[in-house]
């Protein structure tokens, strides 16, 4: 958990917006759930939120509200993927996937012609390990399995991606979302992403590349 | 929605059928359907029983029911009681009598009265009801109405608009309280931990804070903390311990 936190309070005040749009915000789950923290105080309880995350959501929000609905963002922000069917030549064309990266997953889990949000995500992730020099391509295997297999039992939640490497050993681990973890001296935490944030952007990239529709 | 592949179900008397996909499911009687049950328009007069999730366009819903599962509906009218074990999702809800759900209530309006019990939260764009509200939860929606009669308890209100005030009740029970009970027997009031919106306006609610634009607290009201950004006026008869301009 993140100690920087912001009282709701000093949200309204700085960003301007009103305890109205707030909820509404929260119930269209363009705020998700678990970012409201309750702490006792000497009023009483409070909500607190974790600061660079709240500020930087609603300055998102802000900003998209006059071009899409509140449902539309909810469906962009929210962590469940959504129903787009996209062409693999067409991820390969707008870059959002790698060829290299789609091999690698031709031959974990098969090759597919049509993309739905879930596959594209884990081919996403996986061009995004591999490209940063993060994981090798035997590793990327792994993740992807991990993926596949544990990432649908997650479905609704914040979820992490977490990648570790001792003395030249790999695994990949999936957790709840913003969850502590320690490792031993000895292992390496070599990358962690937050899946959910990634869902966020690849909706915004589908959305923005003009073919949220699939196929065109 | 019609589908001409389902078929239609229906249970007069006393009687148990399976779940699955129906197109008109009917109850007259006492009913018990075994599984989750999946329709376009479902009816119940009498009792029912679902063990299962309950999946329909249209409720409608006279006598009571109990879900054992989740309930989902794009528009439900009951009268009488409806009783739910999961979630309660629905368009638009129109309850007379009372519901009570273990879990909690996402509607797009529900309009209500009678008494509700909810365990979790409970959000809505409009919420309006009259008699005894019992939240544990949150309650969340833009335009909040609350008449309440008897003791209400919310653990939390957030929203646009708050209105609570207290439902007037018969005369012959005023009299009848004037003459033989103490003042403050059977008051109807509202209690509430906090309450946070623009434009608030109280009757008769006890709440430890109120935050909100514009505050209005009328008579009948005992708040320890205001904390208001545009205007507050407080009734005279009704107790503010602490305010705050911010």
């Amino acid at each position: 958990m993140e100690n920087d936190l912001i009282s709701k309070k000093e949200l309204l005040e700085l960003t301007g917006i009103s305890y109205g749009q707030l909820y509404r915000w929260k119930r269209k789950m363009l705020v998700p759930e678990d970012w409201f923290i309750r702490k006792s105080t000497f009023t009483g309880q409070e909500t607190f939120f974790p600061r660079d995350r709240i500020l930087a959501r609603i300055e998102k929000i802000k900003n998209m509200k006059d071009d899409a609905s509140l449902d539309e963002l909810a469906d962009i922000l929210s962590p469940n993927p959504s129903d787009v069917e996209v062409e693999k030549d067409m991820l390969v064309k707008e870059k959002v996937v790698s060829e290299i990266s789609m091999d690698i997953f031709a031959q974990v889990l098969g090759i597919l012609d049509v993309f739905d949000f879930q596959k594209t995500l884990y081919a996403y992730l996986l061009d995004r390990m591999l490209s940063s020099g993060d994981a090798s391509a035997e590793e990327g295997k792994i993740i992807l399995k991990t993926l596949a297999e544990s990432f649908p039992a997650f479905e609704g939640k914040q979820c992490d991606l977490l990648f570790v490497r001792k003395l030249g050993v790999s695994f990949c681990l999936l957790i709840e979302g913003q969850s502590r973890i320690s490792l031993d001296p000895g292992a390496k935490l070599v990358r962690r992403i937050s899946i959910s944030s990634v869902v966020e952007e690849l909706k915004t990239k589908l959305s923005n590349g003009g073919f949220s529709d699939g196929k065109q | 929605m019609k589908n001409d592949k389902r078929p239609n179900m229906k249970i007069i008397g006393d009687n148990t059928a399976s779940g699955g996909h129906y197109n008109d499911a009917k109850i007259i009687g006492n009913g018990i359907i075994k599984g989750d049950m999946n329709c376009v328009t479902f009816k119940s007069i009498g009792d029912s029983t679902l063990e299962g999730n309950l999946k329909a366009g249209t409720v409608k819903i006279t006598g009571s029911i109990h879900v054992e599962g989740k309930t989902t509906a794009d528009d439900i009218r009951v009268m009488g009681d409806l009783s739910i074990d999961g979630d309660f999702q629905a368009g638009h809800c129109h309850l007379r009598g009372g519901i009570t759900t273990k879990s909690g209530i996402k509607a797009d309006d529900l309009s209500l009265m009678g008494y509700v019990t909810v365990k979790k939260n409970c959000e809505a764009e409009t919420f309006k009801a009259d008699g005894q509200i019992k939240i544990d939860g949150l309650l969340n929606a833009d335009d909040i109405d609350i008449k309440t009669y008897g003791t209400s308890r919310i653990s939390e209100i957030g929203g646009d608009r708050i209105v609570v005030r207290k439902g007037s009740g018969s005369n012959l029970g005023k009299m009848i309280r004037f003459l033989f009970l103490p003042s403050d027997w059977g008051n109807a009031m509202v209690t509430v931990n906090t309450i946070e919106g623009d434009d608030i306006r109280l009757w008769s609610t006890k709440a430890k804070v109120v935050r909100g634009k514009n505050v209005i607290i009328e008579n009948g009201c005992d708040i320890d903390l205001v904390e208001y950004k545009g205007s507050l006026r407080v009734h005279r008869s009704s107790k503010v311990k602490e305010e705050k301009k911010i």
